[in-house]
Order: structure tokens, then sequence, then C-alpha cells
């Protein structure tokens, strides 16, 4: 590769003594700036940020700190490789072991840390006493030998992820400033045990746990902005209604029960209203509800008797809803304004557009649409209307929904033959099966961070 | 005697553009670590010595984000030492200036 651009490099220089240099330089990531001599190095090699976590020093050197140094190393890289932001350094590459040297700045030979390639070091230190655990970990910039993060954390010998779960927030917190994903979870539906029932998971597949048991067709999972209240579509009695399980608590009311079909509930942002797609007036229409199912108003205008409008997804800000219509003619993506009720249809390539999942940052909304009798992930940016397609080639791929740092997307595909949940970066890379169960899991909702749980 | 300068000079642009590919393979950056901010740009100089090695390392105009003018200075003093001046060149240092943009991620 080296030699090839170096050549490559090399032909630049020469043609540029002919003249023709503007041509060719357009294609390369290193051409000269228009300014003062600067060469213009665009597209980074790689586009993560290279990390290494060696295991943590043990602080009474037991038995038991080695078993938790590992755990706690384990997972701390497995939930920073997850985000996609980091290339782990592999351990026998490194040159050093600050679990015997020492974790603290004066200690680490940050030299080699940066010769094996290691942008970022997270070193740690973990006591265990009867159970009860503390770990100090730091964050160095290894280039600059500067420490950027560190914390202490106590808990109990069961509590390592969730140490991991917190300091690897902190992390996320010193680059973006946001509370990242790592206190999040991913609600789905899965067939495994004969019925469509929901489940509830980590943000990265760990530990799904089957949270209805309604022994029919359950669907369409919503969170409440807290996360302690899920929303789902089931057919337990018969036909579509809505119900609401409280996930602290444990007990499932029910929503809506309305004549006809009862579908698509979510929550209106930071308040305990639903929007639902009802049909006890003749066509499916969206409608505003209190959270004890009392009817405030239809929020979808009647522009047909067996009109369809389903699927609402709110702005961040609960300004804005958009949802699905078929008004005209074929299924579409519409956005309303909640207080003027003003509608501007967004999607207007292929004949079924579904889906929509508002981001988290407001600025963007995926969805799901057909492309050669294939349905693929889009994503629309609403500032400048451009679309762009994160998923292709590999069976169908719906049901989008945003990380609540809106850096990741989940969505289900067939790819590989039954429907499973997948993740994939916002921009469409490190696209991967989230998790292994039996049967098929379709309509991934990612939640909000959940902090106290 | 008649173009010893232009011949340097020659000599020297390649060498700038050679070190840009090397230092290029060693650019890690990642989108989102920098928060997803568009249109950053981070200008750096710095010099090179006849043997490769890099001194001097200035930001010479920030981004705006600490990590993406970090990314650009570990670039290149991760590449260090960098190939040696060209033969023939009598220098003590060569001045490089780089503009890092991530423009062209997807």
């Amino acid at each position: 590769m080296t030699m090839t651009l170096l050549r490559y490099v090399d032909r630049i220089v020469n043609i540029k003594m002919l003249g023709l240099v503007v041509i060719v330089m357009m294609s390369s990531s290193i051409c000269f700036g228009d300014d003062n001599g600067y060469i213009t190095i665009s597209n980074p090699f790689t586009r993560k940020a290279p990390l290494a976590v060696p295991l943590l020093m043990t602080m009474s050197k037991s038995k038991v700190e080695e078993r938790l140094s590992a755990e706690a190393c384990k997972t701390l890289s497995s939930l920073l490789e997850f985000t996609g932001y980091f290339k782990l350094i592999d351990h026998a590459a490194f040159l050093e072991n600050p679990g015997v040297k020492g974790i603290d700045v004066f200690k680490i030979n940050f030299r080699n840390w940066t010769m094996i390639g290691s942008e970022l070091l997270v070193t740690g230190s973990i006591l265990e006493k009867n159970g009860d655990v503390t770990i100090e970990f730091y964050l160095y910039d290894t280039f600059r030998e500067q420490q950027l993060v560190a914390k202490r954390y106590k808990g109990s010998d069961k509590s390592i992820r969730d140490i991991c779960r917190r300091f690897g927030t902190e992390i996320i917190r010193k680059f973006t400033g946001s509370q990242g994903l790592f206190h999040s979870k991913i609600a789905f539906v899965s067939s495994g045990t004969g019925n469509k029932e929901i489940y509830i998971c980590e943000f990265d597949g760990e530990n799904p746990v089957k949270v209805t048991n309604t022994k029919s067709i359950t669907l369409s999972p919503a969170w409440s902005s807290d996360g302690t209240q899920l929303a789902y579509t089931s057919y337990e009695k018969g036909k579509p209604d809505i119900f609401i399980k409280n996930l602290g608590r444990g007990n499932v009311t029910l929503l809506t029960a309305m004549t006809g079909t009862n579908i698509t509930p979510a929550w209106v942002p930071g308040k305990h209203d639903l929007a639902a797609s009802l049909s006890f007036e003749g066509g499916q229409g969206i409608y505003l509800l209190t959270r004890e199912g009392k009817i405030r108003k239809r929020i979808t205008s009647k522009w047909s008797e067996w009109g369809i409008d389903v699927s609402p997804s709110f702005s961040p800000d609960g300004d804005n809803m958009a949802f699905v219509s078929k008004r005209s003619g074929t299924p579409q993506i519409y956005m309303q304004h909640m207080d003027s009720g003003r509608v501007k249809r967004l999607t207007y390539q292929g004949k079924y557009n579904t889906s929509p999942s508002w981001s988290p940052t407001g600025q963007k909304i995926a969805y799901s649409g057909v492309s050669e009798s294939k349905f693929e992930i889009y994503v629309m940016d609403l500032k400048t209307g451009e679309v762009e397609q994160l998923t292709r080639e590999a069976g169908d791929n719906e049901s989008p929904s945003w990380s609540p740092d809106g850096s990741m997307i989940a969505f289900s595909s067939s790819r590989e033959g039954y429907t499973r949940i997948y993740v994939m970066t916002s921009s469409g890379t490190d696209q991967r099966r989230l998790l292994f169960l039996s049967g098929e899991q379709t309509n991934p909702k990612w939640s909000p961070n959940i902090f106290n749980n | 005697m008649k173009s010893d300068s232009a011949y340097d000079a020659s000599l020297i642009e390649r060498y700038r553009l050679n070190l840009g590919v090397e230092i290029h393979e060693n650019w890690a950056f990642s989108e989102n670590l920098a928060a997803g901010q568009k249109n950053l740009l981070t200008k750096v100089t710095f010099e090179v010595l006849p043997n490769g090695d890099i001194r001097n390392v200035r930001i010479t105009r920030k981004s705006g984000n600490d990590y993406m003018d970090s990314s650009a200075t570990m670039a290149i003093l991760k590449s260090s030492p960098v190939r040696p001046h060209p033969p023939g060149l009598n220098k003590p240092f060569i001045e490089v200036r780089f503009e890092f943009t991530p423009k062209g991620l997807e």
C-alpha cells in the first residue's frame, strides 16, 4: 500500500512539472492547500482512535482480584469497541504491563504505548475485600502524556460491568460532551417462544429478558422518555390494542381497546401523553391520548373515509411528528407541526417508505424504504433534504431506531435468512448482528439512557 | 549552478508530498468522537532534520475541537522519524506545513 502510494505521489509531482497537477491530485487524500504552501491531508486513514486497555493492577494480588481485573479489562474493551469509535490494540503488542509497573502518569513509559500506535491508554487498579470492590480508572493521551480522565468507583464484585459502563460513559463524555449509550437498552419483538413477545436487552445485546407474556402477537414497543414504561400493541384480546407495562413494578395496564385497530404507539417527549394510530372512526388516524387512554385530540386530519396514517415518531422537542400516510396513494413519510397542524411530505423516492425514527439530535429522520423490491435503511437530513442509503444488497432491512446519543442505529435485517436485530454506526459502518436468540427478532426500539437502575 | 535552487525546491516539494503520504497513513480520526462536528480544519507546521527526526510541531490554526487538533499532532509525532532528507540536499532542516481536514468522511 505504502509503496503504491509513494509511486503515486512521485507521479503526481512529475506530472505537476508538466502543468497537469490539479487533475490528478483531486482524487488523492494529499494535495496542495490553497495558501502559504500548506499541503492538505484529508480523509483520515483510520476512522477509529487507537486505544490500549491493559489489565488492571491488583492491589492485594489475590486470585479474586486477578479474575475481576480480567473481567473489567474485557468488559471495558468490549463496551468501547461496540461504539465503533475505537480500535482496540491487541494485548500481544503491549511492551509494558502497567499492572506491574504502575498505573499513574509518573510510572508509565508513554513511549512504549506510542511505539505500538496507541493514542489513548486506559490504566486501572482494583482492590477487593470481602466482596467489596474499589476500582480506579485513568484515561491518558499517550502522545501528550496527559491524564484526560481519572475516576474511582466503589461497588461489589458483581458490579464490574456497571462500573465499566460508568467509566466508559466518562470517556465518551470527555470527547463528545454527550452521555453516550452505555446506559441504554433495546426493546424488540422475538418469536422464540412460538408467540411474538417483547424482550429487552442491554445496548450491546447482553442480558436479553422477555418482558411480556401475552401468548399472542405483540408488536411496536415504545419507550417512555424516562425509560420506565413500555407501550406496545398486543392481540391478546383478539384484536390489536395498546397496553403499557411499568418496567419497575412489572404491572400492565390497558391504554386503549377502542373499536377497530389500535396500533403503533409513541410517547410525546418529556410527557405522559402518547400518540397512536386508531381506527374507531373508520380510517386509521393518529390521535393524542393521555396515559390513562383518554383521547385528547385527533392529530392527523381525516383526509379520506378510509385513509391510513400510522407510525408516529416525535422530534426530540416534541414540536413535530413524523408519520406514515397513504394520502398520496402509496405509503410515504410526512411531518406535521403539532401546534399549527402544518403537514409536509418528506419522501418522494420509491413507492413504499415507512418506519420513521427521528434522531435524538433532531436533524435527521431514519426510515426504511423499498429499493428494487428490498427494504433498505435510509437517513434524511431535514435541513438539506439529502437522503443517504445506509444498507444495501443484504436482505430486507427495516425498523431503524436511533441510540440515545444519535451515534448508532438498530434495525432488523434478513441478511442471514431469519430476521434478526443488527446495529450500525449512524453513518452506516460497522454493521453487525446484535444478539443470538432463537426465533426471529424484529421491531427494535432503542431506549433513552436509564441511569438509576 | 544555474538551477541548484530550483532543483532543491523540486526535491523539497516532492519530499513534503511524500511526507504527506507517510503521515496520512498514521492519521486516525473518529468523526463520532469529534461529536460529529463538520468542517474541521487544523493547520500544523513542523521541522524535519536531515535524519528524518521531526521537531518543533506547532498548531498554527486550531480547529475548535481538541480531539481533532490532537489527532493531527499525533499523526505527525507517530510518524517520526520519517524518511531522511533526499541525498544531495544540504539543509539543516526542512519546514513542512500541513492542514488536516476530515472532509471526505462518509
